[in-house]
């Protein structure tokens, strides 16, 4: 089961991961990510500057392209249940931005289907995310190299 | 929607930039724009198709914000009906075409 969520409401990471227990009694392995709202203005050395972030989304494609990834998931980890929410808007610091959660057989898919979905979701997934300084200013985050080269990391290792 | 248009989306600093998130795009007017840049090498038999690089050029024309995110191809992505595409993707009738700087989500 896929289960994908872009919105704009807080979400309560604990009910999601309780509904991934209550799965198949197939299911022996949970593992879930959450990515959180931090400080992370480049080069500055100043401490709460960051009042949020504003994050935008191109949300029909983002949908495309989740369910994507989580089929390829699907087929290459056996995972039983996919869950995904991604929150859009104005985020307060320390506010969670995304839940990535999946169920399997073993430990080894799990951890490395929701590293997978984590990974695309990062690289591909048409989320912007704009800093909202303290003072009012704000500004486009710069994409990662990094980003992409994990994403890629699952390609050569297929 | 008319049957000779495409949808053209623009998102993040790029809708900011351009002061645009959403326009109707005529197909006849990109292949004019795509006659007047070719005009030289075309022929009569040749079919005449519009990819995106062709819109791209004809954004490119619009001034100096468009001439300035549209010059940098590494920096612009684009997607065709929900999926990405690269710059040699024909466009047909009715397509949804999206352009928007790398992501940064999650």
């Amino acid at each position: 089961m896929i289960q994908l969520m872009i919105q704009t409401a807080p979400f309560d990471t604990s009910a999601i991961i309780d509904s991934l227990f209550q799965s198949q009694t197939d299911v022996g392995a949970v593992v879930t990510f959450s990515g959180v709202v931090r400080e992370f203005l480049s080069g500055e050395t100043s401490e709460n500057l960051l009042q949020g972030i504003e994050l935008e989304c191109y949300e029909s494609m983002t949908y495309h392209y989740l369910e994507k990834i989580c089929r390829e998931a699907q087929e290459r980890w056996g995972l039983s249940q996919i869950y995904i929410v991604h929150r859009v808007g104005f985020l307060k610091l320390s506010e969670p931005i995304v839940f990535v959660g999946v169920s399997g057989a073993h430990r080894h898919q799990s951890f490395d289907g929701c590293c997978f979905l984590m990974d695309q979701l990062k690289a591909f997934a048409p989320f912007w995310k704009k800093e909202v300084l303290l003072s009012g200013e704000s500004h486009w985050v710069i994409a990662k190299e990094y980003d992409l080269a994990h994403a890629q990391k699952w390609c050569a290792a297929r | 929607m008319t049957e000779h248009s495409i949808k053209v989306l623009y998102f993040a600093s790029f809708a900011e930039k351009l002061q645009c998130r959403e326009e109707i795009c005529s197909i006849i007017e990109l292949h004019a724009s795509k006659q007047a840049k070719e005009s030289k090498e075309m022929t009569e038999s040749t079919e005449m198709t519009v990819v995106v690089d062709d819109l791209k050029h004809y954004l490119r024309s619009r001034g100096h914000e468009w001439q300035e995110i549209f010059s940098r191809p590494s920096s612009v992505l684009a997607a065709v009906n929900l999926v990405r595409v690269k710059d040699d993707f024909v466009l047909s009738m009715g397509d949804e075409v999206a352009f928007f700087p790398p992501v940064t989500g999650g």
